[in-house]
């Protein structure tokens, strides 16, 4: 397998590609909550004293 | 295609325009504040987030699940849709009671109350972020298996089916929010229970009754399809005793936690909406309970269809077995009461994740991050609107999900592997921070991924089995949080203590409570008053507000009550005379466990009921803008 691992997969069909799809979605919204959680807190300036 | 008479036809009108008459009735009622819209304003008595309970965890693909795993695995495979609900038993003592003092919306919102500063605030961020996802993905799941269901009734093409229903549905949902959901869920919880009832006996009756069944089996040489426990050894084979005791460790402990399942985000807002900790608590036991004697009814249908039809090779066939005897077991008339049935338990589960979705984007992403200043009018509409942007995606999810409902439910299970012992240490552990359970949420991404294809696909590990991965992941997962968790601070006592007033976690928080109980917010625990007996029946507020030995009483019965039900009414249909023995053993258990914890979740209840009175005034006072329209 030259391609990265989760590529090389992909390409193999394992796991199917809607799968990933659902995953890689998942953490999208999870990481873009988390940044917006990051940024609302910095505007509040919180952790300053 | 199935033939449909005008009888039929009038029975999917009329559950129809029920529906959609319930979300004119409670428009009003839903419009009024987001705590109506998303929490009925929190004031409903138990029997209500019970049948929701039940309604929305019988969804269009649960009849295929159930069907497929029995059909499979004879009534063994009850084991495998029983012990994912089963958590609910010790939920409904523990878990319940401290979400519902908590007051949080979401489980989202629950993070900032438990944790503090910057770590909360990116838990909750995730949290909300993936809830919106899951929610959006059990929709489009849900909705794909109805384009199913629809092309085999209607001959439609299977977007059809996914599209029509669910816009359907939507309607109530964005007219009356959760009062809506809940009413409806209501209606569609009795005719589903009913109907499921019926066509079970009916398909029974069709393979020739319960003895004719179990004669069939026997001379089938297929006996072993009849016991619960027909292990295929202790480790291997498909049905292995280490998954079984994996199963029901993760379960019943997992009940002590919150989020320990996918489930538990639909369970913290029937919780929520409940009117009091009793309610609550009942509540979620009735509606689990119901799904309980649904999966009994189901199995032994189910084992008649494989005497009548022992040989379908594929799976997809298979698994609308049950589907097939509504549709050709029943008489002509009644089919359209049959679908309109898969259409209650169509709806049931659609409008509760469209509601719970739109919740977290509204409550905790929209009011809490965007425009925290927002007038109730405004988030109600935030909501609608929300529940409409989750309609439109659960269509781009469900078009694309065709054949990988066993990969997703597998994926998901192993996505709360490794997060399942944090999920319980941040109920039971002070100790436990936010950067502790935000590192094994994203540590458990990676290596889900890890222990699941990639590191097989390599060589470096064999292909494990699930409970196997289970194991695995949970002590991967526990080599990244516990260093994080040491090596980070304690969340600060002022915010410890104001979390644990307010929630009264059961565990280990002796610092915590010791602090509250130097600051006067609490009164020194009392030692126990031998006079009481083995078990308590006279409680005040203040001491029934403590963990006691009843509570571990009232859970340990709760479980047995659970297992024993399940197992006694499954062999009890077949007329097993241990069945009815067992099954009797569980009522009783369930009746014990009543005795026990009632007298104390009143008193409970009592002393909450003050609290709450003074939040509904508050609610109250931020809800005039509808009397000044």
């Amino acid at each position: 397998m030259r391609a990265a691992p989760i590529l090389a997969l992909w390409l193999q069909g394992v796991p199917p590609k809607a799968l990933i799809f659902a995953m890689l979605l998942s953490y999208a919204l999870g990481f873009a909550g988390m940044l917006l959680a990051y940024l609302n807190y910095k505007k509040r300036g919180g952790g300053k004293r | 295609m199935v033939e449909l008479t005008k009888l039929d036809w009038f029975w999917i009108v009329a559950f129809l325009a029920l529906m959609i008459g319930c979300g004119i009735v409670f428009y009003r009622l839903g419009k009024r504040s987001q705590a109506d819209f998303f929490l009925a304003g929190r004031g409903l008595p138990w029997w209500l987030p019970a049948s929701s309970v039940f309604a929305t965890h019988t969804a269009t693909d649960t009849p295929m699940w159930v069907t497929g795993v029995i059909y499979e695995h004879g009534l063994r495979g009850i084991w495998f849709v029983t012990l994912f609900s089963a958590w609910c038993a010790v939920s409904a003592i523990v878990s319940a009671r401290i979400f519902r003092r908590s007051l949080a919306y979401s489980q989202a919102e629950f993070q900032s109350l438990r944790f503090g500063e910057l770590g909360s605030e990116l838990m909750r961020g995730w949290m909300t972020g993936w809830a919106v996802f899951l929610n959006m993905f059990i929709l489009g799941w849900v909705g794909m298996a109805m384009g199913k269901v629809s092309q085999l009734v209607f001959g439609w093409p299977t977007w059809w089916g996914l599209v029509i229903f669910s816009s359907v549905c939507a309607i109530y949902v964005l007219a009356a929010g959760y009062w809506g959901v809940i009413i409806t869920d209501f209606q569609q919880g009795v005719i589903a229970f009913a109907s499921i009832v019926l066509t079970s006996i009916w398909g029974i009756v069709a393979a020739g009754g319960p003895g004719r069944i179990v004669e069939r089996l026997h001379e089938m040489n297929q006996s072993w399809r009849l016991d619960v426990f027909h292990f295929t050894g202790t480790t291997g084979g498909e049905f292995p005793v280490a998954w079984f005791v994996t199963m029901l460790l993760f379960a019943l402990l997992g009940g002590v936690g919150m989020a320990t399942t996918i489930d538990w985000y639909a369970e913290a807002q029937r919780i929520q909406s409940a009117k009091t900790v009793r309610d609550a608590s009942y509540g979620i036991w009735a509606g689990t309970a119901l799904i309980l004697i649904r999966d009994s009814l189901w199995a032994i249908c189910i084992l008649g269809f494989f005497t009548l039809a022992p040989n379908i090779a594929s799976r997809s066939e298979y698994e609308i077995g049950w589907f097939k005897i509504g549709f050709e077991a029943l008489p002509a008339g009644m089919v359209g009461f049959f679908f309109a049935t898969i259409l209650a338990i169509h709806f049931s589960t659609i409008s509760s994740h469209l509601n719970l979705g739109a919740m977290y984007a509204t409550r905790d992403l929209y009011q809490h991050y965007i425009n925290p200043r927002a007038s109730e009018q405004r988030l109600v509409w935030v909501g609608r609107i929300s529940t409409l942007l989750l309609l439109l995606g659960s269509f781009v999810m469900g078009s694309m999900m065709t054949e990988i409902t066993k990969w997703l439910i597998f994926a998901l299970w192993l996505m709360a592997a490794g997060v399942w012992l944090p999920n319980l240490l941040q109920v039971v552990w002070w100790r436990f921070n936010a950067w502790g359970y935000l590192s094994s949420w994203i540590a458990n991404l990676g290596m889900s991924w890890l222990v699941v294809w990639v590191l097989p696909a390599y060589g470096v590990i064999p292909q494990l089995a699930d409970y196997q991965q289970f194991w695995l992941l949970m002590a991967l997962g526990a080599l990244v949080w516990l260093p994080v968790n040491i090596l980070t601070p304690p969340e600060k006592m002022e915010h410890l203590v104001k979390f644990y007033v307010m929630t009264r976690p059961v565990g280990a928080w002796g610092p915590v409570r010791r602090e509250a109980e130097r600051l006067g917010l609490l009164p020194p625990a009392e030692a126990r008053d031998s006079s009481h007996g083995l078990v308590r029946r006279r409680w005040t507020p203040e001491a029934a507000n403590r963990w006691s030995r009843e509570d571990w009483i009232a859970a340990v019965l709760s479980a047995a009550g659970y297992l024993l039900i399940i197992v006694g009414g499954t062999l009890s249909l077949i007329g097993s005379a241990l069945g009815y023995v067992t099954l009797a053993l569980g009522v009783a258990a369930s009746a014990l466990m009543y005795w026990v914890i009632d007298p104390k979740l009143r008193a409970v209840s009592a002393d909450y009921e003050q609290k709450q009175k003074q939040y509904l005034e508050r609610l109250e006072g931020i809800t005039r803008w509808e009397r000044a329209e």
